[in-house]
C-alpha cells in the first residue's frame, strides 16, 4: 500500500460526543496518528463507538487528578496537533488551552470546537448536535407549509457537518504550516458550521427569495417531490425539467401532467424499476434509499467507497463494512477495530512523554492515567428489534442483511 | 507576484465551486475560468423562485474570473497547482469543456472532480439534481414526519459536504503529489458526502438488519413545540434520558413528573395524553422565555431561528462570520465567511464573487503566464 498522504502526523485529541471525533476519525483514515484523550474514571461510551474511536491509539486521563495536566502537556509537546471540545472554561482550567500548548510546542495547530465558538456573548453556552440544527436555522425549512418544523434525519447531522469542516480546517492549517513553519488556533463551532451550510439559502433571501417550508417542492421544475412506490416505506425522487415533460409523459404514459396522476404511476413500480425509466431518458430520479439500499449499492461498492474491519461485537465475530472518509475511496489505511478507553496509555506516556515505567505507575496509581474497558454492546435480541418496528423507530428488520458480501467480493476484499 | 498557490477552477455548482472556494479561504490564488456566457449558476434561481445568483457568489467568493480559449485554458492548467471542476457529462457540457477535460488538464500537483455520483460506477451517468442527492444519500429517507414520505433538507446540503470533502482531498492530493512527484486525479461524489451521516445507520443494518426510519413523533416532532411567538427547541436531555422533572416544573405542569412519562416508551404508550399535557403551556410565552427560563434549570433548549433570525444573531455579529460581499446586481450581500475562525492562520478571502465572466482575465494571464 503506498504511503497513506497523513502519515507522519501525530493528533492529541480530547474528544466527547460526535463532533470531533468524526472529524479525527477522517484523518485517522487518512493516516495519522490520532491520540484520542478520555477519562478512564467517567462513563465510556458504546453507541456506534467503531464510527468515532476506530483506528484511534486511546490515552486515558483523568485532568482532575494532579499530574494529568503534565502528562497531556508533555504528549502535546510531541504532536503536530492539539485538539478539544470542551468549552472554553474547562480547557482554563485544566491548563490544556492554547497558550499553555504553544508554550511547549510554538507551531502547534490547534482545536477549539465548540458549541458556539469561543467567543461572543453565546461563547460559553452549552449547545448540542441537534440543537444546533435548529438553533441554526434548518430546521425551520424542513416540513410541509402548513406543519411544524422538522430535523435533518439524524442526530448527528450538525455535528457530522462541523466535524467535516474540521477536518478539512485541520489539512489546510497543516499545509500552511508546511509553507511557513507557522501554528494557528482554530476556532470554529456546531453552530457557525451548519449557518454556512446554509450560506446559498442566506444569499438568496436577500436577492429576492423567500425562504420556508415547501415540502418536497422546488418552484423551477415540472414535477418536483417524493412518491410512495410498491412496498412497505418504499419511495422514489423525481426532479422534472421544464423542458423534459414531453418526454416524462412518454415514458410514463400519463397525459396531464398533475402530482397525482404521478403519484398514481409510481404506486405501481418499485422505486428501482421507476428510477430507471426515468434515468433512461436523462429524467433526474433516484430510489428514496435506505440504510439497506445504502449498504448494498453496487455503485458505491464498485466505487470502493466501503472500508472493512474484523471485529467482535456483541459476541459475534466477523468482517463488516464501514463508511470511509467523505471524499469516498474508502480509508487509506486499514481500519482498525476501536481500542478500550487506555489501552494504549502506558505506551504514548513512556514513548512520547518520556516517564519511565515507574513514573508510568505512579501515574496509574494515582488514577490520572489508567485503562477501562467499554462495555461490549449486547444483540439485540429479535423481540426488541421487533418493538423497535412497532414504535416506528425501524422501517423493518431483514434477517437477510448479508448482501453487500458478494459486492465486497466482487471487489476482491474478504 | 505571490507565492500562493494556485487553483484554476472550472466549476459549475455549488460542489464544486465551493471546494475551490474554501482554497481561497486558506490563502490560495483562486481563478475561475468560465465560458463566454459564464457558469450557470450565475443564473440559477432559489428553490422558492427568485433569488437568482444567490448561490453562485456563495459559491464563488475570493475568486477572479477569466474566459479564455482552450489552448490558454491548458496553459492556465500547466500553471496551476491544483485544478478544479464538475467533469461529469452534465458539468462538463455546462461550461463548453471537452469530453476528455479531467485526463487532458495537467496541473502541477492534483486534479479534482466534484460530482453527484462520481466519475466511475453504474450511477456514474445519472441526472441529478439537489433532490436526488438528498435522495441516493441514505439521509433523506430519514428526514421527516413518521406517518409522511420523506422529506427533503434545506437546499444544497449534498453540494457543501461534497465541497468541503473536495476541498480536503485536493489538499490531501497535493500532499500525495509532493512526496511522490505524480499528478492525483481525485473523484469525489456528493452523494458519497453526505452519505457519511447515515454511518451509523448503515452500521445498524450490516450487523443487526435494523433499517432505520424516520423518527417516531415522540423523539423528533414534539422537540420543536409553538410558543407564544414561534417554535423553540425542547430538549430537555438526550432522549432517553428526558429530564421529565425539569420540564414539569418549567412548565409548571406537575403531572409531566408522572411515572408513566418517564420513558420514551412510556409517552409513546400514552401519546395523546402527553402531548395534551406539553404542548399547549407552550403557548404562555415567547420562545426567548422559554429559552432562559430552561437555561436556568439546566434544561438544554434552544431557539428555532429563521433565516431573518440570523442576520440579526448577535453571536455571528461578535464573531463576524457574515461577510459582506456584492450581489449579481451589485446589491450588498452578507453570507457566510470562512466557516471558522483561525489565529495566525492566513486571510479569510476578500474578493466578491466576479461579477462578470472573464473581468480578470488580462491580469491573470500576465500574472500566471
Amino acid at each position: 500500500m503506498a504511503e497513506p498522504p497523513l502519515s507522519g502526523v501525530r493528533i492529541l485529541s480530547m474528544e466527547q460526543a460526535v463532533a470531533l471525533p468524526v472529524a479525527m476519525r477522517h484523518l485517522a483514515d487518512m493516516g495519522a496518528e490520532v491520540i484520542r484523550v478520555q477519562s478512564h474514571a467517567r462513563g465510556v461510551p458504546g453507541l456506534s463507538e467503531i464510527d468515532l474511536t476506530r483506528s484511534k491509539r486511546q490515552l486515558a486521563l483523568d485532568l482532575t487528578v494532579e499530574g494529568a495536566s503534565e502528562a497531556f502537556l508533555r504528549v502535546a509537546a510531541t504532536c503536530d496537533v492539539v485538539a478539544h471540545n470542551y468549552t472554553p472554561r474547562v480547557v482554563r482550567r485544566f491548563g490544556i488551552d492554547h497558550e499553555s500548548v504553544r508554550a511547549v510546542k510554538p507551531d502547534i495547530i490547534y482545536v477549539s470546537l465548540t458549541g458556539f465558538g469561543t467567543t461572543g456573548p453565546w461563547g460559553e453556552r452549552p449547545l448540542f448536535g441537534p440543537g444546533a440544527e435548529a438553533v441554526a436555522g434548518h430546521n425551520e425549512l424542513i416540513g410541509d407549509p402548513d406543519g411544524w418544523p422538522g430535523r435533518p434525519g439524524t442526530i448527528v447531522y450538525a455535528d457530522t457537518v462541523c466535524g467535516l469542516n474540521t477536518a478539512f480546517a485541520v489539512i489546510a492549517a497543516l499545509d500552511e504550516r508546511d509553507r511557513t513553519g507557522m501554528g494557528q488556533h482554530i476556532d470554529i463551532s456546531l453552530y457557525e458550521t451548519s449557518v454556512a451550510h446554509l450560506g446559498p439559502v442566506l444569499a438568496e433571501a436577500q436577492l429576492g427569495a423567500r425562504p420556508a417550508r415547501v415540502g418536497n417542492g422546488d418552484a423551477g421544475f415540472a414535477v418536483h417531490g417524493v412518491y410512495d412506490c410498491i412496498g412497505i416505506d418504499r419511495h422514489i425522487a423525481v426532479a422534472l425539467r421544464h423542458d423534459q415533460v414531453d418526454s416524462f409523459k412518454e415514458a410514463t404514459g400519463i397525459e396531464t401532467l398533475t402530482n397525482a396522476a404521478v403519484a398514481a404511476w409510481a404506486a405501481n413500480l418499485t422505486p428501482e424499476n421507476a428510477a430507471a425509466q426515468l434515468q433512461s431518458r436523462g429524467i433526474a430520479a433516484s430510489p428514496v434509499a435506505d440504510a439497506s439500499d445504502v449498504a448494498t449499492d453496487s455503485h458505491l461498492w464498485e466505487r470502493g467507497y466501503f472500508g472493512l474491519v474484523d471485529r467482535n461485537r456483541g459476541g459475534r465475530s466477523g468482517t463488516y463494512p464501514h463508511i470511509g472518509p467523505a471524499w469516498g475511496h474508502g480509508p487509506a489505511v486499514p481500519i482498525q477495530e476501536s481500542r478500550a478507553v487506555g489501552e494504549d496509555s502506558a505506551a504514548v506516556l513512556r514513548d512520547y512523554a518520556g516517564y519511565s515505567d515507574a513514573e508510568v505507575a505512579s501515574l496509574f496509581e494515582s488514577g490520572a492515567s489508567g485503562v477501562a474497558t467499554p462495555p461490549q454492546p449486547a444483540p439485540r435480541s429479535t423481540a426488541a428489534q421487533q418493538l423497535r418496528v412497532e414504535r416506528g423507530e425501524l422501517s423493518r428488520v431483514d434477517t437477510d442483511h448479508d448482501g453487500w458480501r458478494a459486492l465486497a467480493e466482487r471487489r476482491g476484499l474478504p | 507576484m505571490s507565492d500562493r498557490p494556485r487553483a484554476l477552477d472550472v466549476a459549475t455548482g455549488v460542489g464544486a465551486g465551493y471546494a475551490s472556494r474554501l482554497l481561497a479561504e486558506t490563502g490560495w490564488d483562486v481563478v475561475k475560468a468560465e465560458p463566454p456566457g459564464g457558469d450557470p449558476l450565475r443564473h440559477t434561481p432559489s428553490r422558492w423562485g427568485g433569488g437568482e445568483g444567490g448561490a453562485f457568489i456563495f459559491a464563488n467568493l475570493g475568486k477572479r474570473s477569466v474566459t479564455i480559449d482552450m489552448p490558454t485554458l491548458h496553459q492556465l492548467a500547466t500553471a496551476a497547482d491544483v485544478v478544479i471542476g464538475d467533469f461529469s457529462p452534465a458539468g462538463l457540457a455546462a461550461m463548453g469543456l471537452p469530453a476528455n477535460a479531467f485526463e487532458s488538464l495537467s496541473p502541477r500537483q492534483a486534479i479534482t472532480s466534484v460530482t453527484p455520483f462520481g466519475l466511475t460506477g453504474p450511477k456514474s451517468t445519472w441526472a441529478a439534481t439537489d433532490l436526488i442527492v438528498q435522495a441516493a444519500s441514505g439521509l433523506m429517507f430519514l428526514t421527516g414526519e413518521f406517518d409522511q414520505s420523506p422529506m427533503q433538507m434545506p437546499p444544497y446540503q449534498g453540494a457543501i459536504m461534497g465541497g468541503v470533502a473536495a476541498a480536503a482531498a485536493t489538499l490531501l492530493g497535493v500532499r500525495t503529489a509532493r512526496r511522490t512527484g505524480e499528478v492525483q486525479r481525485i473523484d469525489c461524489s456528493l452523494v458519497e458526502a453526505l452519505t457519511i451521516q447515515t454511518a451509523a445507520q448503515v452500521s445498524d443494518y450490516v450487523y443487526d438488519g435494523a433499517v432505520a426510519r424516520r423518527e417516531a413523533r415522540i423523539k423528533a416532532g414534539l422537540r420543536m413545540v409553538p410558543a407564544s411567538d414561534r417554535f423553540v427547541y425542547c430538549a430537555p436531555g438526550a432522549v432517553a434520558t428526558m429530564r421529565m422533572d425539569g420540564v414539569a416544573q418549567l412548565l409548571d405542569e406537575p403531572r409531566l413528573a408522572e411515572e408513566r412519562f418517564q420513558t420514551a416508551e412510556g409517552r409513546m404508550q400514552h401519546y395523546d395524553e402527553f402531548v395534551e399535557l406539553f404542548v399547549p403551556p407552550f403557548r404562555r410565552k415567547t420562545a426567548q422565555e422559554w429559552f432562559e427560563g430552561a437555561e436556568a434549570l439546566h434544561l438544554t433548549f434552544a431557539l428555532v431561528q429563521t433565516i431573518d433570525d440570523l442576520f440579526a444573531c448577535p453571536q455571528l455579529e461578535a464573531r463576524e462570520l457574515l461577510r459582506e460581499t456584492t450581489g449579481p446586481g451589485g446589491e450588498v450581500v452578507r453570507i457566510p465567511g470562512r466557516p471558522y475562525r483561525s489565529v495566525g492562520g492566513p486571510v479569510p478571502a476578500s474578493l466578491p464573487a466576479p461579477a462578470v465572466p472573464g473581468v480578470h482575465t488580462g491580469e491573470v494571464l500576465g500574472e500566471w503566464l
